[in-house]
């Protein structure tokens, strides 16, 4: 009996000495195999090599794709950034950006682009000009003036090149159009050199700055006089009915409030007076706000007219040539 | 004493026909987070009264975007309860009038309303 137990757990040892020993070798064996079937499975190796991986971001920024081609350009610059074509992609990334209405990022791009190829004296064609110019851009669409108007100041300071100088002068000046600085932006296209006054059409457009003086323009003070009465202030401001309906409604709280003491009940006059105060002040408030939606609403379409009439629309889309030039003229 | 009771209605009357529904709220606020701010501010209890109880009663009439009491709820949050008050008043005023022609539009629910919030009126301060 012990003999038999013995037996049967020398049996049972020496089984599991042997699945032991011959596990490394199983093992081995499988990843070998593993191993030799991933080998085996490419039988063509794709080495992508920049143009490329170039021609990639090209298809899907031309299809509209930009935030892929914005991945697929910046992958370019991280594999090949030694190659001729990263200045390019550098601003492709950042055009991306702005076509996909991420102005932030488009400005970072193209500030990073600028940092690392700035040259001094940098002509029209140059990447650095470009992204001077889409930088400006992006802030304007950003709503912010004064770092757009910092970008075309930057480009002029830096650059040598004239034609570069009157492009950021011109765009200058339509900056300070928008906000309004006239003066300002006359200094600007002034500064156009005399080479391209015809190209940008100065002479006409400093003409018609000229007539900012017809801008029809209200008085808040003049309202608020004119509110005194109910209504005066919005029928000056051209709100006719505005100005019936804070007539009417006034006149009747003061009635009312009036018939309310005058009968002696204090209560219903203080109440009714205390309601008429705010429709009262409201009239005022009414008339000074819309001097000001009428005042920005003329200037505004004096902007609208200007531009239709004489604004250049440059685009600094990278051409082969340069840039494109297209010229409106409103009959 | 009816010709008081008649006039104090009137007045009531007026105030509360001129207010407009406010089921549209400010479209980039969440629905949660504005209604509990509103209802912690005790001096929005007048508006927010109106907009439980009178205006589901009274249905979605106005012509501006947002509607009187969310304008008046906006303004009161933003510049306190004097000007809130005064904004108030003024926008009472204006609502379906000249406005609706000059402001630009925007679809809600299927229908046009004339854009008109706080920041259109508060921005030459």
């Amino acid at each position: 009996m012990a003999l038999k137990i013995y037996g049967s757990f020398y049996n049972r040892f020496f089984f599991v000495f042997i699945l032991l020993c011959l596990l490394p070798v199983l093992l081995f064996l499988s990843k070998s195999i593993a191993e030799a079937e991933i080998i085996e499975e490419p039988k063509e190796t794709l080495i992508i090599n920049s143009s490329m991986q170039l021609d990639l971001a090209e298809r899907f920024f031309l299809n509209g794709d930009y935030y892929r081609a914005a991945g697929e350009y910046k992958k370019f610059i991280f594999f090949f950034p030694e190659d001729k074509k990263a200045e390019h992609a550098m601003y492709k990334v950042g055009l991306a950006n702005y076509n996909s209405g991420h102005f932030r990022e488009a400005v970072a791009s193209f500030t990073k682009l600028i940092d690392k190829y700035r040259k001094k004296g940098f002509s029209m064609n140059t990447f650095p000009a470009k992204a001077y110019l889409m930088m400006s851009e992006s802030y304007m669409q950003l709503s912010e003036s004064g770092p757009a108007e910092v970008s075309l100041h930057n480009l002029i300071v830096e650059t040598g090149d004239t034609d570069v100088k009157d492009e950021a002068y011109y765009r200058a000046g339509w900056i300070n159009v928008e906000t309004g600085d006239w003066k300002k932006a006359e200094g600007q296209f002034d500064n156009i050199s005399s080479q391209n006054l015809d190209k940008y059409r100065v002479p006409k457009l400093l003409s018609d700055l000229e007539q900012r003086g017809s801008i029809p323009e209200k008085s808040t003070k003049l309202a608020g006089i004119f509110s005194i009465i109910p209504g005066g202030g919005m029928l000056y401001c051209e709100r006719y009915r505005d100005a019936l309906v804070a007539f009417l409604f006034n006149t009747v709280l003061i009635c009312t409030a009036y018939e309310a003491f005058d009968n002696g009940n204090c209560a219903l006059g203080t109440l009714v007076s205390v309601v008429e105060s705010g429709f009262y002040m409201g009239n005022f408030y009414g008339a000074v706000s819309s001097v000001h939606k009428y005042n920005r609403n003329a200037k505004k379409n004096f902007i609208e007219k200007l531009k239709t009439g004489n604004k250049i629309k440059l685009r600094a889309e990278v051409k082969k040539k340069g840039f494109e030039l297209v010229f409106r003229y409103a009959f | 004493m009816k010709r008081q009771i008649f006039v104090l209605f009137l007045t009531i009357l007026l105030c509360l026909n001129t207010a407009c529904t406010a089921h549209n709220k400010m479209l980039t606020q969440k629905k949660g987070t504005v209604l509990k701010s509103e209802n912690e501010n005790y001096l929005l209890y007048p508006a927010n009264l109106y907009r439980k109880y009178i205006s589901k009663i009274d249905g979605n009439r106005c012509s501006m975007h947002p509607s009187c009491s969310s304008y008046s709820v906006d303004s009161i949050k933003k510049h306190g309860l004097f000007l809130g008050w005064i904004m108030t008043c003024d926008r009472l005023m204006r609502c379906g009038g000249d406005e609706v022609k000059l402001s630009p539009k925007v679809i809600i629910n299927g229908e046009k309303h004339c854009y008109d919030p706080v920041s259109a009126n508060d921005f030459w301060w």
